[in-house]
């Protein structure tokens, strides 16, 4: 906004159709901006190959919520795809046998992207194995 | 306004009085524009699901930002297009002050109308609902002054704009429209769907846009564009700096309403570039607009 009180000063100049210089600096400036933009788009499509979405969890601190046990759980798409309605279970193994399963729903999960949700279990995942997978997703 | 003041005086109290009452009329009246404004610009956001949700998950810090950057924003936009002519200070600041007042009366009448803001909801969650309102409707009551001028008789008050005021306008044209889109889901969704190819084309249709609309509205009266000036020139000093205004203005959108939370660098340059794309009409048909 700085630039309203360098450029009141040639207001003439300006008028008669000559630019001045800061009007081409400014224009400089956003040429590169713009071409960087540009370079960083093709660069992608050049040398980024297309990757299916694949999926890396990170398990949380357990907590209690009221008569539940929260289980915060981060879920990150390692692929250069954006899954859609990415089904996530979470099952509570003890002694071989599941004792229990919660689902969590993403609406999108986006290429390199980390999505936030949380499994509620009422009986206690410390006590028991939490087996984490994806059930699967849609293309957007 | 000043030189019927003075020759109204030398007639005494009755034309005193008629004065201040036609003085009335003119604050209902411009009250009344200022309201009609608000709702032009704000229906679209007052009616859309997405923006009520913002006023529960968006953070708060960012829409204190928000409100913060929008009072030089209207005090900037006042000092344009007021609802008087004037240069004092204090009266383009309470040219700002008033159309905020205007945007908040207007979104909280409407917001519970809908039904939408109840009592039974946390303090925080109808703050920020209302707060996020408030200033496209704000923005929409200062711009009646400019929307419904070709109605009223008063004169014609546009000011010559420098260099750094048309860069401003495009800033709040860029604002304006990428405020009316960015809530939507469908944003993000459609950077999801594009692949890099269609981003590069996307960037250069938005700036084909732009200068389009740059050459159109350039040579209409008060600006530094002639008909002699090279296209060449006008795509380097104003569409594409008008591009990275517009650019800037939805990545700051974005940023506000919690969409690039979370986001891969290049997923956040993919759906700057879709809202860009509104955006950058906004802010190259702002001469148009505001």
């Amino acid at each position: 906004m700085d630039m309203t009180k360098k450029s009141g000063q040639p207001k003439a100049a300006i008028k008669e159709g000559t630019a001045h210089p800061v009007e081409w600096a400014v224009g400089g400036l956003s040429a590169l901006l713009i071409l960087g933009l540009l370079g960083f788009l093709l660069y992608q499509a050049f040398f980024v190959s297309p990757d299916p979405p694949r999926f890396a969890y990170e398990i949380g601190r357990i907590e209690r919520a009221g008569d539940a046990f929260r289980v915060p759980v981060a879920v990150t798409n390692q692929g250069t795809e954006t899954a859609a309605g990415v089904r996530l279970s979470g099952m509570l193994e003890r002694d071989g046998a599941v004792a229990e399963t919660a689902e969590i729903e993403f609406d999108y999960i986006p290429r390199h992207s980390t999505r936030h949700g949380a499994f509620l279990f009422s009986a206690d995942p410390g006590a028991a194995q939490l087996r984490v997978r994806v059930l699967g997703y849609s293309d957007p | 306004m000043s030189g019927n003041n003075g020759r109204r005086r030398t007639t005494g109290s009755s034309a005193a009085k008629r004065q201040m009452r036609s003085s009335n009329g003119k604050l209902l009246r411009d009250t009344g524009r200022a309201v009609g404004g608000a709702l032009i610009f704000s229906l679209p956001m007052l009616m859309t699901m997405e923006m009520w949700w913002l006023g529960f998950y968006a953070d708060p810090i960012r829409l204190a930002v928000l409100i913060a950057l929008s009072v030089p924003l209207l005090i900037g936009l006042s000092h344009r297009i007021g609802f008087r002519y004037t240069l004092r200070w204090q009266d383009i600041v309470l040219d700002a002050v008033f159309a905020l007042g205007i945007g908040l009366f207007t979104s909280v009448t409407v917001l519970i109308l809908f039904n939408v803001n109840r009592s039974d909801m946390a303090v925080e969650e109808i703050v920020g609902k209302i707060a996020l309102q408030t200033i496209p409707a704000g923005i929409g009551a200062l711009l009646a002054r400019s929307q419904f001028v070709a109605t009223s008789n008063e004169p014609d008050q546009r000011r010559e704009d420098t260099y750094g005021g048309e860069m401003f306008l495009m800033g709040v044209g860029a604002l304006f429209l990428g405020f009316n889109i960015a809530p939507t889901e469908e944003t993000v969704l459609i950077s999801y769907q594009m692949t890099q190819w269609h981003a590069i084309a996307l960037v250069l249709l938005s700036l084909a846009v732009m200068h389009g609309f740059v050459f159109a509205l350039g040579f209409q009266g008060g600006t530094e564009l002639s008909p002699e000036t090279p296209w060449w020139s006008a795509l380097i000093r104003f569409t594409l700096p008008g591009y990275v205004v517009a650019s800037g203005v939805s990545l700051f959108i974005l940023w506000v309403f919690g969409r690039t939370d979370g986001l891969a660098f290049e997923q956040v340059v993919m759906a700057m570039i879709v809202l860009a794309f509104p955006s950058a009409v906004g802010a190259a048909a702002a001469r148009l607009i505001l």
